[in-house]
């Protein structure tokens, strides 16, 4: 079996690798206009689109930079995830109702425990960076205060892909509450996640801690 | 013909086995819940043993050889082998979005078709997609849910990985009726098919190879939110991709 997926794999790719090798390098693809709707250009809804883009090219901008070490590019990422992101709110809300059966202990520890689980993974995913680029593509209202926006990722290899970043105004400062990769949200999914965890451990919020504790 | 129809009955078979079997076992509640989206795992003894052995397969076989593929190959010619199983797969999404009533989706795939053939050099380049015309994938699970029909359990399958009752069957559907396959089996090449088929799910495991690395490495549970994810982004695929269609998670104010 696998030496004939690989034989197909090969048999396919090859010839095709060899006719458009070179006919398409350079070439570039060219940016249009979004197909989804703006808030109706509000100023809100600007300076939202605004903020993913300062952030996003300051997140780049380090990691794109080589002279830096790699402490240096952690702690770095530490910074900007604590000032743009809203920490708490995310925490919350992975945590779903077990938030409430959990004693104050647990949920401070809790809080420590998955502000450092975030950003180890997140600067370790973010070190794998290979030149993609970032374009914010529009915006819209989401809920009640929130603000959806959306941005097309372009890698060097691979499909454009499309990320949506869920922005809450805190009366003038934006804080991003949820990052939706091709309709997956990542604070749905770590929500699924430690549920089952915790479901799997009967119930317990101690389930989660000593596997956070560990990582 | 035979043949063929025997191996489809199987695959029916099969999926309506899995659907019976599921429905007995409901003394215990398995429903979970991703924001307004319900799971059933009612299998989800059976599913975490055949997510554990894909995990092992995956690791030894198909990360293997996808990765040397992405380091091998150039991203270019990559993206021609994608854009040339995307052409392949015109009569497919064709068939669907009528089935689904989405005539401009129709009208898209239509064109892309003749263009990306023709003027593409049978799919190499995605010159429809250049003028805006983004590719839809479009399949026999997502008409079902677009005619209100639900997951029903999900499903690990052995070596494809995650899936609901639904999708499977529509994934049998479209194998069964894709002209393609009808075609190579009338002038009796089958191997094509079949290479054409493994080669094509070697294509799509390559460019998920580091996604789901990256939800392995951020996850505790890696069944649980691989569950999670797959039941987001098919919500996301029925509704056509379209950020504006669907709702992200209702995240409440906490403060």
């Amino acid at each position: 079996m696998k030496h004939l997926l690989l034989f197909a794999t090969i048999a396919v790719a090859l010839p095709v690798s060899v006719a458009v090798a070179g006919m398409l390098s350079g070439h570039v693809d060219v940016p249009r206009s979004s197909l989804s709707v703006d808030v109706s250009g509000s100023d809100v809804a600007h300076s939202a689109e605004g903020f993913i883009t300062d952030l996003t090219s300051e997140g780049i901008g380090f990691l794109a930079d080589d002279g830096m070490s790699d402490a240096d590019r952690k702690a770095g990422f530490k910074k900007l995830l604590n000032n743009n992101f809203d920490m708490n709110t995310i925490a919350r809300f992975s945590l779903g109702s077990n938030w409430r059966n959990a004693s104050k202990a647990q949920q401070d520890e809790y809080l420590g425990l998955f502000k450092a689980m975030i950003v180890n993974v997140y600067s370790e995913r973010f070190n794998n960076y290979s030149g993609q680029k970032l374009s914010v593509t529009g915006s819209r209202a989401e809920g009640g205060s929130d603000i959806l926006v959306h941005s097309l990722m372009t890698q060097a290899s691979g499909p454009k892909v499309k990320i949506d970043w869920r922005v809450r105004d805190r009366s003038g400062k934006f804080q991003v509450v949820d990052v939706i990769v091709e309709g997956v949200s990542m604070a749905m999914t770590q929500r699924s996640d430690f549920s089952s965890v915790i479901q799997r451990g009967g119930g317990d919020i101690e389930a989660l801690l000593a596997h956070l504790r560990k990582s | 013909m035979i043949k063929n129809n025997s191996r489809f009955n199987i695959l029916i078979g099969c999926a309506l086995l899995a659907l019976m079997v599921s429905g007995c076992a409901t003394d215990e509640n398995h429903t979970y819940m991703a924001g307004d989206i319900e799971i059933e795992d009612p299998m989800e003894n059976t599913n975490r043993k055949v997510f554990a052995f894909n995990n092992v397969v995956d690791d030894n076989i198909i990360h293997p050889v996808v990765k040397g593929y992405n380091r091998a190959v150039p991203a270019p010619a990559r993206t021609g082998v994608s854009n040339v199983f995307k052409n392949l797969r015109t009569p497919v999404n064709l068939g669907n979005e009528l089935l689904q009533g989405d005539f401009q989706g129709a009208g898209n795939v239509a064109v892309r078709g003749v263009v990306n053939t023709l003027l593409g050099i049978g799919g190499i380049y995605d010159l429809a997609g250049h003028e805006g015309l983004e590719y839809e994938h479009e399949d026999f699970g997502q008409t079902l849910a677009t005619w209100g029909i639900g997951h029903g359990p999900y499903l690990v399958v052995p070596v494809l990985g995650p899936s609901s009752t639904r999708d499977y069957l529509g994934y049998a559907v479209d194998s069964f009726a894709d002209p393609l396959r009808w075609y190579l089996f009338n002038i009796d090449k089958e191997g094509i098919y079949y290479g054409k088929a493994g080669a094509e799910y070697m294509n799509i495991r390559a460019s998920l190879v580091d996604v789901l690395e990256d939800l392995e490495k951020s996850s505790i549970d890696y069944y649980a939110a691989t569950r999670s994810a797959y039941y987001q982004r098919r919500d996301a695929m029925v509704k056509d991709q379209n950020s504006d269609n669907y709702t992200s998670a209702d995240i409440p104010d906490y403060d």
